[in-house]
């Protein structure tokens, strides 16, 4: 008996994709490979290739992956960011510079005016020239107390030199 | 949003998100593609070092040229055209493509060179059938081969090959047909 190559020719003559056989529900093919053992065989064949195909061992990325592919890409941010300030022409920079600075000595006038930095008490906490001042007080007070501790003691030995005089001269 | 629910939107939406500067999203989408990339590019470049290579490069430049994809495409087809360009162009550079083709408009003056077999790393081809039907999917002419692994491979439908590769659904099941026809004539006898 010949082989029946049927499915075999339509498929060489593309007027059928086995792919589709099924899907397409085409009832007049599905019904001659039930009954012809030889196309039934052919398209069976033709499943198992392409099974064997998709059992391939599936290849997945290393577990470095995730981390090379971050460093890579801040590395691309940095170039851009890089890019994006170089693009900036040089007196754009200059200027956006000394705007910063100028904002800063402004900022730091504008303070000045409001007293922050006067030598007040009124507040809670003393400000530090108050600190400073009291502690120089301090310190003249206690260079007067011993100036006078020293005539004293000068005074004393006076004292004492005279007494000692009129006991020898027997006053 | 959080990463939950970014795996419920369409890679076009992730797309558009990572472009107004969402760089959650491109996480998202590195996470959905990189290992369908990889296992597509490594049955072309047949080495994992440069397989994964050329799927770093590719979300660089996914991440570099967000700006050009244009929601006319889908985000599989412009991720899968970079890869596969770049796969190609280091074949090429390498000198270890496997076979090249000067193909007329027809596709029927093909002339092709094929090697035996380009060095392969058979690490993950460790038995012999994975051997054979690798072997026989090499053999295959190039415009056979890429659709193979696309549909069989990669599980694409017939529509995203079509875009992918710019040519007519109905050429890609007749290119398939005949690139099954040719392997069921080369490795049926392997897998009774």
């Amino acid at each position: 008996m010949e082989k029946c190559c049927r499915l075999e020719e339509m498929i060489k003559k593309e007027e059928l994709v086995y792919d589709v056989i099924a899907e397409e529900g085409n009832n007049e093919i599905l019904e001659h490979i039930n009954s012809c053992s030889d196309c039934g065989k052919f398209v069976s064949d033709l499943k198992r290739t392409s099974d064997s195909v998709r059992s391939l061992l599936k290849v997945t990325v290393s577990d470095s992956f995730d981390a090379a592919l971050r460093s890579r890409i801040n590395m691309i941010r940095n170039e851009q960011k890089k890019e994006r300030v170089e693009a900036v022409p040089l007196y754009s920079r200059v200027f956006y510079y000394a705007s910063g600075i100028a904002a800063i000595f402004i900022a730091f006038f504008y303070i000045s005016s409001l007293g922050l930095f006067d030598n007040t008490t009124d507040g809670p906490l003393p400000s530090l020239n108050s600190e400073m001042s009291l502690a120089s007080e301090n310190a003249v007070s206690k260079g007067n107390s011993a100036v006078d501790s020293l005539e004293n003691m000068n005074k004393s030995v006076q004292d004492d030199e005279d007494l000692r005089l009129k006991v020898s001269t027997g006053e | 949003m959080d990463m939950m629910n970014l795996k419920k939107l369409t890679d076009e939406e992730l797309m558009l998100r990572f472009q107004n500067g969402d760089e959650d999203s491109y996480s998202e989408l590195v996470e959905r593609y990189k290992n369908k990339l990889m296992n597509h590019i490594f049955y072309y470049m047949k080495d994992r070092e440069s397989a994964e290579d050329i799927v770093q490069d590719t979300f660089d430049r996914v991440y570099l040229n967000k700006e050009k994809y244009k929601e006319i495409a889908k985000v599989s087809t412009w991720i899968y055209t970079i890869a596969i360009n770049l796969a190609k162009t280091a074949l090429s550079r390498s000198g270890k493509m496997n076979s090249f083709s000067i193909t007329g408009k027809d596709g029927e003056n093909d002339y092709e060179i094929k090697d035996k077999h380009s060095s392969t790393d058979r690490d993950v081809l460790k038995n012999e059938l994975s051997d054979i039907i690798m072997s026989s999917i090499d053999s295959l002419e190039e415009k056979f081969r890429e659709i193979v692994m696309l549909r069989d491979i990669d599980e694409m439908s017939y529509e995203e090959i079509a875009a992918l590769l710019q040519i007519p659904t109905g050429t890609v099941k007749s290119r398939l047909n005949r690139a099954r026809l040719n392997l069921r004539d080369a490795i049926t006898d392997y897998i009774k």
